[in-house]
Parts: C-alpha cells; sequence; structure tokens
C-alpha cells in the first residue's frame, strides 16, 4: 500500500488510456507515479474510469519496450534485437527513401491516431505532406473522424454538444457508463438530475437504456431508417425551426420530398420499431430542446454511415439547435494557440500527390478530394484553407491502403509506420491487412507493447506514455478550449515520444528547415506564443485555457460550405457523383448459411480498443473475450452459458465465451473488439492469439458492406452465424 | 415549439447563463487563482455536489484507490518475483503484483 504519510507532488495530467482526455491528477513518489486520480476542479468531479486508476501499473509492465528493437529472422519470427536510437532512425530513413526513390512518396503510408501518441502536434501530417505522401489512415476513419468530414459537408464543422444546458439528450446506440465514456456518463447524469430527458436507440436493453426516458430497439444498422422516420414526424407535425430553415438551410424541399417516402409504417418495418414509439421520440427532441445528439461511434460504422450522419446533422439543422446554449456548438479553434491543423501544411502537398490519395475515386467522403469543395468556404468562415478536424477530413482510406499493400493495385505501397496504433487489429478484414504487411519492405511500429502489429514489424520503437511526457490539447478541433498535461515521471528505458521520432527522421531526409523546434516544449513555446508566455509559464497558469464562446456565429459569417448554409441537399457530395440527399439503403437479401445479425466494435469497460489486456487486475475482471446473445439463440443453436464458441462470417471467425444475456434482442449476435492475449506465443502463426480472437477477421469489406461515400466498413448488422466449439479446440 | 424558435428573450438568457458558466469553468481551470476565481470555484463546487445518497458517481473501485507503492511498481517492472504476493496468475504467472487496488472479480457492469 502506498505510504499516505509521504508527501506526494501533484501533476496534472490528461489520461489518453482511451479517447475521452480525462483531466486527472498524477501524485508522484520517488520519482514515479504512485496514484492516479480524478482532478480536484469541479467541473470534472470523479471523472476517471479503472482505465486511469491503473494507468502507473500498465506502463510499469515488465514486458513493455523499453529500448529499439530491430528484427533479425523472417519477418513476423519474433526475432529481435536491441538497436540505439541513432542506428534505427539512420536506416529507417535510408530505407524510406529507398522506397520512396522506388514506388514514389504515395508507396509510403501511416497509420495513427494522434490521441494515444499525443504529442504528434501535426508533426506526422507535416513530415508526410513536406514528402509528398497522401496515404495517412487511422481508426478516426471510423470512429469520430468521418463524422467531422461528413458534418462539415452540412454545416462546415464538427458540432460538440452544449451538455451543461441541454434538455434532451439523444443516444443513437452508445452507451456511456462509469468504466467508459466516464465525462459523458457523468454529464448525462447530471443533466438527467436537472430534468433533461435521455433517449436512448439501441437494439440491445442498455444501462443507458434502462435509464432512458424513451428508448427504441431498433434493428442493428437502420438508423439512418429511424431518422427518415424522426424527420416525417417533424414535418409532418410541423415541429421544426421554420425561420432557420428558411433563412439558413437551402435543400429543404428537395429533402422534405425525400422524407416522404418514409411513412412511419415503412420505417417501422426497417427499424423494428413501434410507430407510436417513434412518433413519441421525434416529439420528444423536437419540443423538449435545446436537445443534443452527441457523436456516436455506432452511426459511423454502419453501410448508411454517410446518410445517418447527415440525417443527424439534418435534425440538429431543422429543430434550431446549431450553435445555441443548450444545443450543439460549432467552437471553432482557439484564436490564440497555434493548432495542430496549421501546423500540419495541407498546403505544402502537390495537387497530383493529393490525387494520388487511395480510395478518392471510389469513396471520396474523407479525402483531400472530399473535401477539395470546402476549402474556400473554410477560408472564408474560419480563416484558414485546411481545418483537419478530429484528424479526420483529408484521410486516405484504409480498405484501399490495405489493398495496394497486399496487391499493389491501383500501385504498389511497400513502407507503412504504425504509432500507437495496432493496425493489424484496429480496421477491417486483417487477412488482407496482414498479407499487405507480410509484403512490405519497411514495417515501423512506435508502441508500448509487442502487439500483434509490432510483431511483424522491421523496427519496433519504444514510446513514451501520457505519464510521461507534456501534452498540450487543442481536442483536433472539437472544441476550442485548450488543456494541459504536465510531465508527471520520466519515461522509463529509452522510450520517446513520437514527435522526437517525426523531427529525428525529418533531420535525417532533409527536411530540418521545416522542423526548427528541437522539443516538443520549442514546439509549444511556439504555439502558445500568441498568450505572450512560454509554454512553462502557460503550464504553470492554466489548466484549462477557454476563449470567449460565441453562439450564432452563423449570422456574422454564414456557414462554412459552398452555399454559405447548412446543406440540406449537399452540394458537394453532388459534384462527387452522389446522391445529394440522405437516402436508406436496405439490407442485401439475407443469406440461409449466415441468419443472425452481428454488431461488432464494441468497447468492455477494463480495455479501450486493443489496449490494457496486459494488466493483471484488469484481466482478472474480464479474463475472455464474451460474446453476447438471447437465450432462445443459445438454446437454438445449442449452446451453454460460460461454453466458448465461434462466430462465423463469409470471411473469417473468432472465438470467445457465450453470455447468454436477458438484454440482447433475438437474432443479434455481439462480439467485443480488439481482443488478443499479450501472453500467449509471438510471431505470425499466432499473433498472440490475434488469430483466435481478433475481431477484424469476421469483418466484410466488399461493396454490398461498406458505406458509399466513405469506403468504411459494416459493422452493426453483418450476416453471422454462432456453433459452439468442441472442447479439444477451446484455447 | 423548437429551440431557435423559442421567444429571443429566452435565447438572450440561455446565452448570459452560458457566459456565467464560462466564467465559472475558467476559474476552476486556473493554477493561479486570485480570490475571484477560488470564490467562483467554491460556488461551482457547492452547487455540482451532489447530496450523499444520490451521487451517481460514487464507486467501490475508484473510492478504494489508494494507489500504489513506488518501490513496489519498481520491482514490477523489473519483472521481479518477489512482488507477487497476491496470488499467483493463470495468465502471468511470472508478472503478476501485490495491488495496492481490491480486484472485484463479481462486480463487473455491463457492457
Amino acid at each position: 500500500m502506498a505510504d499516505r504519510s509521504e508527501r506526494a507532488s501533484e501533476k496534472s495530467v490528461i489520461c489518453a488510456s482511451c479517447d475521452i482526455g480525462c483531466q486527472l491528477i498524477a501524485e508522484v513518489r520517488d520519482g514515479r507515479v504512485a496514484r492516479v486520480r480524478a482532478s480536484d476542479n469541479p467541473i470534472m468531479r470523479d471523472n476517471i474510469c479503472m482505465k486511469g486508476i491503473y494507468a502507473p501499473k500498465s506502463f510499469a509492465h515488465p514486458q513493455r519496450l523499453l529500448h529499439p528493437l530491430r528484427r533479425v529472422g523472417a519477418r513476423g519470427s519474433a526475432q529481435w534485437e536491441r538497436v540505439s536510437w541513432n542506428d534505427a532512425l539512420d536506416d529507417i530513413a535510408a530505407r524510406l527513401q529507398r522506397v520512396i526513390d522506388a514506388y514514389g512518396p504515395e508507396g509510403f503510408a501511416v497509420s495513427t491516431s494522434q490521441w494515444n501518441t499525443s504529442t504528434e502536434s501535426g508533426a506526422g501530417r507535416r513530415f508526410m505532406n513536406l514528402l509528398g505522401a497522401p496515404n495517412w489512415i487511422s481508426g478516426v476513419a471510423l470512429c469520430a473522424g468521418n463524422t467531422a468530414a461528413v458534418n462539415r459537408m452540412v454545416y462546415g464543422w464538427f458540432p460538440q454538444p452544449d451538455y451543461s444546458a441541454t434538455r434532451c439528450i439523444v443516444l443513437f446506440g452508445h452507451n456511456p457508463r462509469r468504466h467508459s465514456w466516464t465525462p459523458i456518463y457523468n454529464a448525462i447524469r447530471r443533466a438527467q438530475g436537472r430534468g433533461a430527458k435521455l433517449i436512448v436507440l439501441d437494439p440491445r436493453r442498455s444501462e443507458s437504456a434502462e435509464r432512458a426516458d424513451i428508448w427504441l430497439p431498433l434493428r442493428a444498422g437502420s438508423d439512418a431508417a429511424m431518422c427518415f422516420g424522426w424527420l416525417k414526424v417533424i414535418f409532418d407535425e410541423e415541429l421544426y425551426d421554420k425561420a432557420f430553415v428558411r433563412d439558413w438551410t437551402v435543400g429543404f424541399e428537395a429533402l422534405r420530398r425525400r422524407v416522404d417516402e418514409f411513412p412511419l409504417a415503412r420505417v417501422a418495418q426497417l427499424t423494428g420499431v413501434d410507430p407510436e414509439q417513434i412518433r413519441a421520440a421525434a416529439r420528444l427532441y423536437a419540443t423538449h430542446g435545446p436537445s443534443v445528439i452527441p457523436w456516436t461511434p455506432i452511426t459511423d460504422q454502419q453501410r448508411n454511415s454517410t446518410s445517418a450522419i447527415r440525417l443527424h446533422c439534418t435534425l440538429r439543422a431543422v429543430t434550431g439547435n446549431l450553435d445555441v446554449p443548450g444545443g450543439e456548438m460549432l467552437h471553432g479553434l482557439n484564436p490564440d494557440i497555434v493548432a495542430e491543423t496549421d501546423l500540419e501544411l495541407h498546403d505544402q502537398i502537390s495537387e497530383t500527390q493529393k490525387a494520388k490519395q487511395l480510395g478518392a475515386d471510389e469513396h471520396p467522403a474523407f479525402t483531400y478530394r472530399g473535401m477539395a469543395a470546402l476549402t474556400e468556404p473554410t477560408r472564408r468562415v474560419w480563416g484558414r484553407p485546411y481545418v483537419n478536424l478530429l484528424m479526420g477530413s483529408y484521410m486516405a482510406n484504409p480498405s484501399a491502403v490495405f489493398r495496394a499493400m497486399a496487391d499493389g493495385v491501383p500501385y504498389p505501397v511497400k513502407a507503412l509506420f504504425s504509432l500507437g496504433n495496432n493496425t493489424l487489429m484496429g480496421f477491417a478484414d486483417m487477412q488482407t491487412i496482414y498479407r499487405g504487411m507480410m509484403n512490405q519492405d519497411l514495417i515501423v511500429v512506435h508502441e508500448h507493447m509487442m502487439t500483434p502489429t509490432a510483431q511483424l514489424a522491421d523496427y519496433v520503437l519504444p514510446g513514451d506514455s501520457w505519464l510521461e511526457r507534456r501534452q498540450l490539447h487543442d481536442a483536433w478541433g472539437w472544441t476550442s478550449i485548450v488543456r494541459i498535461s504536465e510531465q508527471a515521471m520520466q519515461p522509463p528505458g529509452e522510450c520517446r515520444g513520437v514527435y522526437d521520432f517525426w523531427r529525428s527522421l525529418a533531420v535525417r531526409m532533409g527536411l530540418a528547415a521545416h522542423f526548427p523546434w528541437p522539443t516538443i516544449e520549442a514546439l509549444y513555446d511556439h504555439r502558445v506564443q500568441r498568450t505572450g508566455m512560454s509554454y512553462r509559464q502557460f503550464e504553470n497558469t492554466y489548466e484549462w485555457y477557454v476563449p470567449p464562446i460565441e453562439h450564432r456565429k452563423y449570422e456574422r459569417s454564414g456557414f462554412a460550405t459552398p452555399s454559405g448554409k447548412v446543406e440540406l441537399e449537399s452540394s458537394v457530395l453532388a459534384d462527387l457523383g452522389f446522391d445529394p440527399l440522405p437516402y436508406f439503403r436496405e439490407d442485401p437479401p439475407p443469406d440461409p448459411a449466415f441468419p443472425l445479425q452481428l454488431f461488432m466494435g464494441v468497447r468492455e469497460d477494463e480495455y479501450f480498443q486493443t489496449g490494457q489486456r496486459h494488466i493483471p487486475e484488469l484481466r482478472r475482471r474480464r479474463p475472455e473475450p464474451e460474446i453476447f446473445v438471447h437465450a432462445d439463440d443459445a438454446q437454438h443453436y445449442g449452446l451453454t452459458h460460460g461454453a466458448w464458441v465461434a462466430v462465423e462470417t463469409p470471411t473469417g471467425r473468432v472465438k470467445g465465451k457465450l453470455a447468454v444475456r436477458s438484454d440482447m434482442p433475438r437474432r443479434l449476435v455481439r462480439v467485443p473488439h480488439g481482443w488478443w492475449k499479450p501472453e500467449m506465443p509471438q510471431g505470425r502463426e499466432t499473433l498472440s492469439g490475434a488469430w483466435e480472437f481478433s475481431d477484424a477477421q469476421i469483418t466484410r469489406d466488399d461493396v454490398d458492406y461498406r458505406d458509399r461515400e466513405q469506403g468504411i466498413p459494416h459493422l452493426k448488422g453483418l450476416p453471422c452465424r454462432i456453433r459452439p466449439l468442441a472442447a479439444e479446440t477451446t484455447p | 415549439m423548437s429551440q431557435a424558435a423559442a421567444p429571443e428573450k429566452l435565447y438572450r438568457q440561455r446565452v448570459r447563463r452560458a457566459r456565467f458558466g464560462l466564467r465559472l469553468v475558467r476559474s476552476a481551470g486556473r493554477k493561479r487563482r486570485g480570490w475571484l476565481d477560488r470564490f467562483l470555484t467554491r460556488l461551482l463546487r457547492r452547487a455540482t455536489t451532489p447530496a450523499p445518497g444520490t451521487d451517481f458517481m460514487r464507486d467501490e473501485l475508484v473510492d478504494a484507490n489508494i494507489g500504489f507503492d513506488p518501490a513496489d511498481l519498481e520491482r514490477y517492472q523489473r519483472g521481479e518475483a518477489d512482488v507477487c504476493r497476491r496470488a499467483s496468475h493463470r495468465w502471468f504467472p511470472s508478472l503478476c503484483c501485490r495491488g495496492s487496488i481490491r480486484a472485484f472479480a463479481d462486480d463487473r457492469a455491463d457492457t
């Protein structure tokens, strides 16, 4: 037990163990973080979960990567030698240059998410843009980043819900809990305590559904159809904000005609929800405002994702909830801080190279091509041509990149850098990703642990953690509130931050003049210079740096769309060759071989994405992946609670332990995301259990099961089957 | 009637309330606090502290979080067996450690 009599120093830190970013206090004793607890700031009261609490132990794990490693055997043979950072960087720079000389800068791809690497400050995109490399991919392609890009097409920015004053909250499928998305859970419950209404749309009777005023148990993947139903009620009953629609939208009449194609009886048939329930929810949303529809990853991961996201945007707009207190705030960037997006230098990569961005031809929504029409409107309203909101506005399509890695079509990608991002397991179709990785000339991974992705690398570089670095957090433009995270302890071994990695590589590749800041602190000095402070002064003065927030900014400058208004009928999508109105694509005909529906991408309380399985206490709480089904389905397929089962789709199968749950609807199978077991043998044959447990193997990525505009996979409602596993095949 | 169609007066009230809320947020997020910041933060704390028994954020695991012994963490990082005092661990037989936080095997929240 920690000796409470010793005096600990305290640091204000931002947790990066998931993507929420709780502001926490790290208590430091003897040079180590001994305890992480919730902040004293009453705004963030009790915002901590078990992943944050166990972070000191997670980062002290004996198998944490502490030194650079170079592959010495065949790729994936789990044979490594320790090398110095300098030797590693020299060789990486030389080999990357060879790939660029042979295949062009487009032959180099990066997969990362700045959520967990945190100290990028745009350095990775800056490096790539200076090289002319357009193929940056990330999990944000199917989690928030894509939503931000689609929101920009409708009204030019990605809103942040104002929970503090809202009177109605709508959760489309997600389920914030005490130990998952904790601040959102806290904010929703506080709002409910003030009298706000909660509407939950979820096939499963989740905890949030239990607390909701209205629960709509919709069919998985039918979000867009449900939104059409709501709009039908709102339009027919004239519950929309007529003045806003008249003055600030385009395409209302065309949208209304499309909405009329969805009478409630049809919506009920598509969603499986009673029409009167749909009507009641729509009325509550439209009349009990200000209302919010917070961002949800559920809608991000469907074959109708672009339409469903646009319909969320439409609901926000036509009910007058945009940029008003208690509604959906369009913050803009903090005027006093140099934004990450400005440091990325998107004006430095040529139009020729942008045009090579993979996936942009078929699925352009979040690529340079998709965002091109917003360049001038963004300059007009937000004062800069490029705004990489949530990192999601100028991405290559991940699946297209993996196909190029595997098959060289339309051109070869031969170098992959994966930073804080378990690429192999983080996207659809793990089998193609694996083939692509085995076909690379150079793979570099920057990580904490020897993940399945790292096991296939040429170099594995040890990354620092959020307790071991300074961070200036601008939320990638989602809010204008900037926060700081202090360094609480030194990184162990030779662990380094990601900015050091990019800058060191840039210097070796002749780009030193574009990276004039030798350390991340020097870069932060640059980023806060408009405040008149050094970064150290800034850090000592603020925990949050809050600019004035203005409402209804559109009255002054319009919306950052080509028309300057909310585009209910999208000129951007029309110009790209897509239906300018939202639509709903019904499921392909049922396949008798796969009679059940699969709901994937769900996180358990103990783990975020593919992380934390190495923490003993969390593994004791949840030792195995659990697959949820209804009791009737268990009986029908001869499955026993607690027994091992296999879930199969046409692309593969995963194993898990069956959990018969009363909260599950019939015919739905829920598979948790991101399972591998760090204690299992490494190497390409086993990949520490990833071949047995990773849900990325059963994710279809064919044309019927991906969104048309974005090309992201359908994770909510895929056809699947389930069967018991014989005892000898269970782990 | 929807939000923006609400009377302009109500909208202005909400804007004023939001500005005051932002002032509170600013005060609470400052490290170098003047008397006004301290006063406003006290107000905020009072306004946001729930009555006993109604606090939905109370949680056994969080409330029992007393942290780790730095020396234990040091030994854990070195992979020393003598930190395995609590129980052997099926998955990490050589790595399990004496945790200062109780593990609650049966209180897993819904997911």
